[in-house]
């Protein structure tokens, strides 16, 4: 510090590290440089310090709002996958009643429309799930190349989460297609073949 | 012991002042075999009496006793296995699957029970030949006429081989040749064994079924059934 002035002369920014200790120890250490510099002692050079560890710390903080602002995102996708399940089983279900009649009407079960419909569903959802796993990995092939606009960044795509988004995709077609099996399994043939 | 015993049964539509009487204490014994047509004119009860024989409708009172079980009172998945070992349905507007094909719409029953799948195909190519549609296995049924349409339903009704096959109005869409084949069929599996009930109100219909030995023709109104001895169809 005692040459802070033949460094000025020949440098805009200058950067040291210290190694301390413990993070208290660097806290005060932090604490006292800034102090010092502030009263002017390292005059003409402005000194500021900080520990790399409250760096990391702001990091950490940016990065929980971050996962918790995807994990929103990723509720609401849930939740829109779940009601498109939904609406368009029961628009398939609703156009098909005839069919689920005589279906009863030739000796099907309840429950064999229920699983039928439920099957369904399930098809549905783990075609979404593969297109989204497909999406993904295209993205990811983009996004970490020379070419992307943030930079070549690496990125994996682990088993553990592909074996997350079919379980996603299963649990959303059984969820999703609950209501339209049951309202496709309780139809009563006799009102819908009289309606005609 | 009658194939199909229906004691005092009665059932109503609606409430208070809309109420419907459709079936008034029809009491009626059909046995194996027998070849029974139901007439009437609309809304007398013809149809509503067919899909109580047929399990398909509860009555409010009365017992239907078919092959000695009361069915009026059983749990819908009885219902079904019912329906499934003991009766066909020919409807009038066929109510085929479009997006299958004949022999797929012929299986269709079998679908869901393992055991009969495997059987299923060679007496499904069996049937279709029966209602002489061989070689059209794998056509889609969108592109089939009336009458060949009804024929593919015809055989989709036997392909669980039921005692009871029960007809409601299955010439009401088709010309009149296309209907007399439709009802030879229905007349050649009562020649078979088969139980056969045509709702109609059809009076051709009904004389078909007069002049066949095993015919038998009942006469509904009001919800009333009668064997309806002054009824001359010749005079239709």
């Amino acid at each position: 510090m005692n040459q802070s002035n033949e460094i000025s002369d020949k440098y805009s920014l200058v950067s040291f590290r210290f190694n301390v200790g413990s993070k208290a120890e660097t806290d005060v250490f932090v604490d006292k440089i800034n102090e010092y510099s502030e009263e002017g002692s390292f005059n003409p050079v402005y000194v500021s310090a900080f520990a790399l560890s409250t760096f990391y710390e702001a990091v950490e903080e940016n990065l929980a709002i971050i996962d918790t602002f995807t994990g929103v995102l990723g509720f609401i996708t849930i939740i829109a996958g779940g009601m498109a399940i939904v609406i368009s089983q029961v628009m398939s279900v609703n156009t098909r009643m005839k069919e689920f009649a005589i279906q009863k009407a030739t000796g099907w079960k309840n429950y064999h429309i229920f699983l039928n419909i439920t099957l369904e569903s399930l098809i549905l959802s783990s075609l979404g799930a593969m297109a989204g796993i497909g999406l993904g990995f295209l993205m990811i092939y983009f996004l970490s190349g020379d070419t992307s606009p943030f930079g070549a960044a690496p990125a994996v795509v682990t088993w553990r989460e592909i074996v997350r988004v079919v379980g996603y995709a299963f649990g959303l077609g059984i969820l999703g297609g609950t209501y339209p099996a049951l309202k496709a399994a309780r139809v009563r043939p006799v009102v819908v073949l009289k309606e005609e | 012991m009658a194939l199909i015993d229906l004691q005092e049964v009665n059932k109503t539509f609606g409430e208070g002042h809309r109420k419907i009487r459709a079936l008034d204490e029809v009491t009626l014994k059909i046995e194996e075999g027998d070849l029974i047509s139901i007439m009437g004119p609309s809304g007398s009860g013809k149809s509503t009496l067919l899909y109580i024989i047929g399990a398909m409708d509860k009555p409010n009172s009365g017992k239907v006793l078919i092959n000695g079980r009361n069915v009026a009172n059983l749990p819908e998945g009885k219902l079904s296995e019912h329906r499934k070992d003991m009766i066909g349905f020919v409807f009038q507007n066929y109510y085929l699957i479009s997006k299958l094909d004949v022999l797929g719409n012929v299986l269709m029953p079998l679908v869901p029970y393992k055991k009969n799948r495997k059987l299923g195909k060679k007496r499904a190519l069996k049937l279709i030949k029966f209602v002489g549609l061989e070689g059209r296995e794998h056509s889609k049924v969108g592109k089939l006429s009336g009458g060949e349409s009804q024929r593919v339903a015809i055989a989709r009704a036997l392909i669980n081989d039921p005692k009871i096959v029960l007809a409601d109005e299955p010439t009401g869409n088709l010309d009149s040749e296309s209907g007399r084949k439709i009802i030879d069929y229905l007349i050649d599996l009562s020649e078979e064994g088969k139980t056969i009930i045509i709702v109609t109100h059809d009076p051709r219909i009904v004389k078909m079924v007069q002049e066949h030995h095993l015919g038998k023709n009942l006469w509904i109104s009001d919800g009333k059934l009668s064997k309806n001895p002054e009824f001359d169809v010749y005079k239709w």
